[in-house]
Order: structure tokens, then sequence, then C-alpha cells
């Protein structure tokens, strides 16, 4: 019953004439942020950051919740009309979603997009309403042991499901965690790799190196390939139909629980919920050959499945300080800049704010139905306009995002300095989400292994014989010895003979 | 020329771990301050620097195995089933470069980019200026032979002249007026 009150009010206070404009504002700057292929959900969430720096708290949040929200279902526009997913999360609406356009129902695409995309997100909603409490209940009774296992593992996690080897992506996590030891060690404030410069004493900001490695990165790397030219084709009626949705509730169902479900495994992110959500659908699907050739069944499970995964993302974040998206990462870096603490701690000091998050992730939901309703031809105006142009637009945004947090050019050369590292880094085969969730829990792992020792006076054991620590020491050991060839070699051996 | 650049990774994180590992260890313990052992700061960095090093040897194996294994993908693609990890990957820009890729593009954009940001900025011109020139001259370097070839260089310089001042000045606008920024 409490929950239900705080959430009243939480509403309430979102029904005011600023934050109906701030939801719908930022709802479409994030709708075309996540139309231009280049531009990321993540980048998105980290300008606004510093464009809402002075903002009230609430509002401040409301306007990056709802860019969040925004970008991933706008990515979905270019992918059913283009091909060319706006975000990474919109890769698998490519595969039917533009295969329906081809068969001149685009306009019922967007429209499946759409209702996908409210379920999906709304589904969420409840989810992160209900388990946000259980899980921040249960955290309480986390100590530094546990908090470190986390951390690791929501790195090794990270690392393991994106990008093409789980090595790669571990060893941009520690790259990540190395990041954040620069600066003033946070128990003694001794200083770590700052090499003498009083400009490294802070250590590396967070927002920059975002804007970095989601900003620069990305203008480097759409600037190295050859130019596609858009061809917007005639789109009709986008309304969504009643017979799509209702024959379709068992795969809406099933894509919002693997959606959240993967939302909340630190650091995967929402392209991970998309595509999980399309396998799964396939398989079940008694029609798998209409899978790539039109299948409305698997747009709405990658349009489910990926904006679903954005209050699962949420809920880890809020409840234990460990987000589930890249982000969620920068969203929980707005929290703390506005004064939040996300973690346990957050439903017993401040439970209104948890509700608070909730109600606005809703109108954010409520914005892409509107959008997704009534502006469809209009905002594709933006594809037209020559990336040569909209580049440097967007890398001068960068600039001045990356200085406003603390109005130093030193935040400007990070963000020069971490996008080009990214940008070699991915053309090698690195991915950057482990990156990230290194930088976001590098001071956790940092603290939380040090207190843990002196706490156990150097001994090891209390990181593996607590029961939620050994649970969490297995998953990473587990994870690790994965990809040793001698037990991949062991495991296929296992399966082949067990197999009829 | 695949096999030479992943061979530079695994040096690359090799000496990078080796390297933070040896600074880690070696970093002041405190000792002189009586705090426990367990709590110094180059605990992590010097566990961070191992891993690395363990890492890239496991890195330095794959590579050497995969040497002349075929492209990733091609088998699963043929069973039918979908490669998500791989489709994700690539959506997000993971993969090795596709061929056809132009470093050229990406190296001219890198100094366009970092004599704006990291050299010509904070030096006492307005920032507005500074901006709207970077935009026309980045777009003008890119389209410079394609307005050649139409013949429209002229109005293509124009064009992009006005959108970069409207652009810069809109961006610069909205930051010192609105959201209260101190401009570099």
């Amino acid at each position: 019953m409490e929950g239900l009150s705080h959430l009243g009010t939480a509403l309430a206070g979102l029904l005011g004439p600023w934050q109906i404009a701030y939801a719908l504002g930022a709802t479409l700057a994030g709708i075309v942020i996540g139309l231009l292929p280049g531009l990321s959900a993540t980048l998105g969430v980290a300008l606004f950051t510093t464009l809402t720096v002075k903002m009230a708290p609430t509002d401040a949040i409301l306007v990056l919740v709802c860019v969040y929200v925004g970008a991933i279902y706008g990515g979905s526009r270019t992918a059913i009309l283009l091909n060319i997913p706006g975000t990474a999360a919109n890769a698998a609406a490519c595969l039917d979603g533009n295969a329906l356009a081809r068969q001149g129902q685009a306009g019922r695409a967007m429209g499946i997009a759409t209702t996908g995309s409210v379920a999906g997100s709304l589904f969420g909603v409840v989810c992160l309403a209900m388990f946000t409490p259980l899980l921040a209940e249960t955290a309480l009774k986390f100590g530094a042991f546990e908090f470190f296992w986390l951390g690791m593992a929501g790195v090794m996690l990270s690392g393991t499901l994106t990008g093409s080897s789980p090595v790669k992506g571990w060893l941009m996590g520690l790259l990540g965690i190395l990041t954040a030891t620069v600066g003033l060690d946070p128990i003694h404030a001794h200083p770590r790799f700052t090499f003498d410069q009083n400009a490294l004493t802070g250590g590396i900001g967070l927002i920059p190196a975002l804007v970095g490695a989601f900003g620069f990165a990305e203008v480097l790397t759409v600037m190295g390939q050859p130019r596609m030219k858009a061809v917007v084709s005639t789109v009709g009626s986008v309304l969504p139909k009643i017979a799509d949705v209702l024959r379709h509730w068992r795969t809406i169902l099933r894509s919002g629980l693997i959606g959240v479900f993967i939302g909340v495994l630190p650091g995967v992110g929402e392209d991970m919920a998309a595509w999980s959500s399309y396998a799964a659908a396939k398989r079940a699907s008694r029609e798998k050959e209409k899978f790539g050739k039109g299948s409305v069944d698997g747009l709405i499970a990658a349009e489910t499945g990926d904006n679903a995964a954005i209050p699962g993302a949420l809920i880890p974040a809020l409840a234990l300080g460990i987000p589930g998206s890249a982000p969620a990462a920068v969203l929980m870096a707005a929290m703390i800049i506005h004064g939040a603490q996300p973690g346990p701690m957050l439903m017993v000091s401040s439970p209104q704010y948890v509700y608070d998050i909730v109600g606005i992730t809703f109108v954010a939901t409520l914005a892409i139905l509107v959008f997704g309703l009534v502006l469809v031809r209009p905002i594709l105006w933006v594809l037209r306009v020559p990336r040569e142009v909209i580049m440097p637009i967007v890398f001068v945004l960068c600039v001045l995002g990356s200085y406003s947090i603390t109005q130093r050019l030193f935040d400007v050369w990070v963000m020069l300095g971490v996008g080009v590292l990214c940008f070699l880094l991915r053309r090698q085969g690195f991915p950057v989400a482990p990156f990230v969730l290194g930088l976001v829990l590098g001071d956790i792992i940092d603290k939380s292994l040090r207190r843990g020792l002196v706490l156990s006076d150097g001994s090891l054991a209390p990181f593996f014989t607590r029961p939620i620590s050994a649970a969490l020491a297995a998953l990473v050991i587990v994870m690790l010895l994965a990809q040793l060839p001698p037990v991949q070699r062991w495991w296929a051996r296992r399966t082949r003979s067990t197999t009829p | 020329m695949h096999d030479r650049s992943a061979w530079a990774s695994v040096a690359f994180w090799a000496a990078l771990g080796t390297a933070v590992f040896v600074a880690g260890w070696r970093m002041d313990r405190l000792s002189h301050q009586g705090i426990a052992p367990w709590s110094a700061p180059g605990l992590l960095p010097a566990v961070v620097g191992a891993l690395m090093v363990a890492f890239a040897l496991v890195l330095a194996l794959q590579t050497w195995r995969e040497g002349a294994a075929p492209p990733r993908g091609s088998a699963a693609d043929e069973a039918g089933e979908i490669d998500m990890a791989g489709k994700a990957a690539d959506a997000a820009g993971a993969g090795a470069a596709e061929p056809g890729d132009s470093w050229r593009g990406s190296i001219l954009a890198t100094v366009l980019c970092v004599l704006f940001a990291g050299v010509s900025l904070g030096h006492g011109w307005p920032f507005q200026v500074e901006a709207a020139l970077f935009i026309l001259g980045f777009t003008a370097v890119f389209r410079w032979p394609e307005w050649r070839a139409e013949g429209r260089l002229a109005r293509g310089l124009a064009q992009t002249a006005a959108v970069a001042v409207v652009a810069a000045v809109a961006i610069a606008s909205l930051f010192e007026s609105v959201f209260l920024v101190r401009l570099p």
C-alpha cells in the first residue's frame, strides 16, 4: 500500500505543465537521437546530463529518462524504413521491420513497433515498481565481500555477453576499472597514476569519458564508413491494429520477461535483450520460415524486448548501485550529480525517489506512444541532413557537454583521449560497454576489496565462504573457466555424448 | 593485416598490464601511517595489471589458434540459427572493420576535431566563432569533391556557412543563457 501511495505522489508531481513539456520535448529529442545512425542512447543521456545539471533533480531525471526511452524507440524508425538501425538495440527490428516495409506495409510495421515498444516499457515499469524494493531489501544484507564480487561479476558478465570475444570484453572491463583508479584513492587520499599533474588528482570524469567513448568515437567511426543515401519510402497508416496486438500477446509477455531479465544483467543492454527476445520468439513460433521475411511476431518480439530492458536496467541501478546498461550507468551518474545515492540505502532513506523514477518511466512510455502515432513523417526529415553536417554539430555538443560539468578544458581533453582510444579499440573488436561498467563500478570494487580485507585481517576466506559471496565468486570463476580451450573441449565432448 | 593488428593488440595489453602491475606493486604502501597493508592504494592496480597480463596471454593463444579459422558467424548462418552475440556485436560496432572502410575519413575527422577542441579552444576567440568555423571547415573538407563534381562549390559553401553560423549561435546560446554554462 505504501508503494501505491508513493506512486500516486510521483504521478501527481509529473502532471504539471512544465513537467509535461519536459517529457514531450525530451522524448522527441531522444527519438531524433535514436533515429540518427551513429548517435546512441548513451550519448543522448550523457549530453543531456550536462544540459540539465542546473535543473531541479526530479525534472532533470525526467528529461534524462525520456531521452533514454525515446532514443531506444526512435532507432526503430530507420530500422524499418531504411534497414539501418538507429541504435544497436534496433538491429533486430531491421530483419522483419524492413521486410514489411518493402512489402508496402511500412505504416503497419511502425504501428507494430510502437505497440511492442509501449507494451515492453509498461511491462518493465511494473517490474521496476515490484522488484526494486525487493532487491534493495535483499541487498541490505550485502557487505564489502558481496559488493566486491557483485562489481566484478557485473564487469565480467558485461564482457562475456557483449562483443565478439569474452576475453576482449574482460580486458575492456579491466581498462575501465584501471581508469577509475586514476586520482586520489578513496580510502587514504593517496594519489594514483596522477604523474604529478594537479588536473588528474580529481580523477577521470565519468561524463567526459562516456561522451568520448560514445560520442567522439562514434563520430570518427561514422566518418570512416561509406555514405548511405537515405531514401525514405512512403508510409501508410501507422495506427496499430488491435488484432495484431491480441494475436501476439504471448510474444509480448515472453519478450517483456526476457527484456527485463536481460536488462537486469549488468552492462548487457537493450541490444542483447532485443536479439534474445527475437530468438525466443522464433523458437516458439509455428511459422519460423517467416522470420526475416516480414514476421509480425519477430518485429514485436524485438521491440518489446529492447524497451522492456530499459526499466529492467534501472532495477539494479536503483537497488544495488550497479547499472544494467550503459545508458543506465550515465543515468546513475546523473542521479549522483543531483544528490541521490543509488544503492540499497535508497529505499530506506528516500523510497519516494524510486517511485518517482517509476512514474517518470511510465510518463516517458506514454510520450513515445504519442509521438509514435502522430509524428512519423515529419521526424523523418532529419534523415535528409547529410552526416557531414550532423557529425560536427554533434562534436560541438560533445565538447560543450564535456566542458560544462566542471568548466575545465581538461575534461575536453579527456573526451578526446578516451574517444580516440575507444575508436581504435572498437576497430580491433573490443566492445565499449564493459569499459563503461568498469569505470562506473571501479570505485565500488576498489573500496569493497580493501575494506573486506581489512575486516578479515588479510584473509581471503570470507570472499569465498559467505553464501552470497560464494555464489557470486562461483559465477565469476565459471565465466573465466568457460573460456579455457580444455574446458570448452570437455564441454563439447560431454554435450555430444549426452545428445541421442 | 588482421593478424598483425591482432598481435599488436596483444602486445598493447601485455605491456599495459605489466606497467600497471609494476606501478601498483611499487606504489607507496603508507606503512609509515600505520595503515593495514591490505588497504594499500596499489592493491587493486596490481590485481588489475596481473589480470590484464593473464588475459593478454589468453588472447595471444586465441589469436594463434584462430589464425586460419573461418569468419565468425558462418557456421551459425548455415545452421539457420541466429548468431546473437555476433549480430549484437556487429550492430554495436565491435566487429572488425568491414572491407571498404576508410581510415582516411576517420583520420581526417580526428585531425579536425583535435585542432578545434584540443588546440584552438580556450585561446581568447569567442566560442561561437570557433564552432562556426569548425562546422564549416569540417563539412567543406568532406563535401568539397562532391560540390566540385556537381559544379556548386560556392552554393555549397554558402549554405554550409549559414547552417554553421545558426548552429554555433544556437548551441552557444542554449548552453550560456538557458543552462547557465560559461563557455570556454
